[in-house]
Order: C-alpha cells, then sequence, then structure tokens
C-alpha cells in the first residue's frame, strides 16, 4: 500500500476544514513564544515563519512555508509551545481551536496511540526541531 | 503477533525490510550500534519502535535484542497503514507527521 495516493488530497484539506478564521502578521511579528500555553493551532496559508528556540537565537532551526502546521508537534505530545515563532514576511495563518483539535484526536484511541507514537518517534529523531 | 525472547536474542536484525514496528509489553529491548556492540539505546515497557521506518518502507539501520526475557508485539505496516489512514483527519496528521521526519 502505497502512501503517495493520500498525499495531495488529505494532507491540507482536514485542517483547513477545521479552521474558521484567520490571522495576519507582518513581518517579524511573535506568533507564540516558548513556555505559552497552547490554545491554537496554525496553518501557514502564505508567507514564511522561522522557528526560533529562544529568544536571543540567532540561528534559525527551521524556515516554515505554506502549508506547515505550526504547534502540531506539542499538541500531540501534549506540551506547552516548545518554540519561538516569528513571521519572517507577512504571513497569514489559519487558525484552528486547539480544543476542539484534540477531540478529533481522542475520539479513537488506538489511532491517537499510533499517531503518538509516531510523534514521540519523530521528536527522538529530530530533537528541538518542530513544534 | 506477540513474541517471547530470552536474553539477547535478536528482536529485530540491522539490514532487514522494517516490515513491523513492535511495542515492548514486558521487559526490555536494546538498540544496538551499527557494530552490534554499545548499547544505543533502550525501549522500555510500553514503548514502541520503528514506526517511521516502517511507513517509510526503510531497512533497519540498528539490530534489536531483548534484555532478559521480553514480550514483544509486532504490528505490520499494514495494519498500521490501514488504522492511521482509515480517516482524512488521521491521514492529515501522520503525513503533517512524516514530512517532519524527513
Amino acid at each position: 500500500m502505497k502512501l503517495e495516493k493520500y498525499k495531495s488530497d488529505s494532507q491540507v484539506n482536514f485542517f483547513f476544514i477545521n479552521s474558521h478564521q484567520t490571522r495576519l502578521f507582518n513581518k517579524r511579528d511573535l506568533i507564540y513564544k516558548v513556555g505559552d500555553k497552547i490554545s491554537e493551532l496554525y496553518v501557514i496559508l502564505d508567507g514564511e515563519v522561522e522557528s526560533l528556540i529562544n529568544k536571543k537565537s540567532k540561528g534559525t532551526i527551521k524556515t516554515l512555508k505554506k502549508g506547515s502546521v505550526l504547534g502540531l508537534m506539542d499538541t500531540i505530545l501534549n506540551r506547552e509551545y516548545s518554540k519561538n515563532m516569528v513571521a519572517k514576511s507577512k504571513v497569514s495563518l489559519a487558525i484552528i481551536d486547539k480544543k476542539r483539535f484534540v477531540e478529533k484526536l481522542y475520539s479513537n484511541p488506538f489511532q491517537f496511540s499510533l499517531i503518538k507514537s509516531l510523534a514521540i518517534d519523530v521528536d527522538i529523531e529530530k530533537p528541538n526541531i518542530w513544534s | 503477533m506477540k513474541k517471547i525472547f530470552f536474553h539477547k536474542e535478536v528482536i529485530l536484525k540491522r539490514g532487514h525490510f522494517s516490515k513491523s514496528f513492535i511495542i515492548v509489553t514486558t521487559g526490555k529491548a536494546i538498540v544496538l550500534d551499527s557494530l552490534g556492540r554499545n548499547i544505543k539505546k533502550e525501549i522500555f515497557q510500553y514503548q514502541s519502535f520503528g514506526l517511521v521506518d516502517v511507513l517509510k518502507e526503510n531497512r533497519w539501520k540498528n539490530t534489536i535484542v531483548s534484555e532478559n526475557k521480553s514480550e514483544i508485539l509486532f504490528i505490520s505496516r499494514d495494519v498500521l497503514v490501514k488504522n492511521i489512514f482509515s480517516n482524512r483527519p488521521f491521514a492529515s496528521i501522520t503525513l503533517n507527521l512524516l514530512k517532519m521526519a524527513n
């Protein structure tokens, strides 16, 4: 069973369907910071976002582009935001309510446990990269 | 499929295709380094190993052995894919996570 056939539809649709609002950020605006309690996830609709470990960090860990989901890893692993997310350019983000997202996750406990195991593996393989 | 392994018995062998990922149901498993001499990582009870490799259809990079007696649950790729991709929300989340693993 190849994964490719699932990619085009599923990858984007679910997150957009669950979003009811968008928000604009100007260049260098802080989207969220390390340690903040998660209330929302964000999908990049347009523009770029930089992921930084802390405010003083000079090196960018990641530059995230259209389609990336901010806060996904932190939500699945049930932790606070683990990175600072800063708008690298003017950015348009779709907002996903964390509570609704988590309800969907927990709707099937076995599937959720597989997703969580996958998230843990990814987080171990690439520590300190994803938020 | 559940299987019992005895001390130092090989659970997964380096170089073999990853057809199933594992969950340690009792005991402990050890991930060896590429030379098979040193311990790279320990897998404790209720922890899983190999999900990403199974989804990517990789070969195992490391050999995994049992420490003392252990019971291991093997979940095949077919079962994993069938469950994760059975609905769009979970398929979408999985694909996002796999993108992060690359």
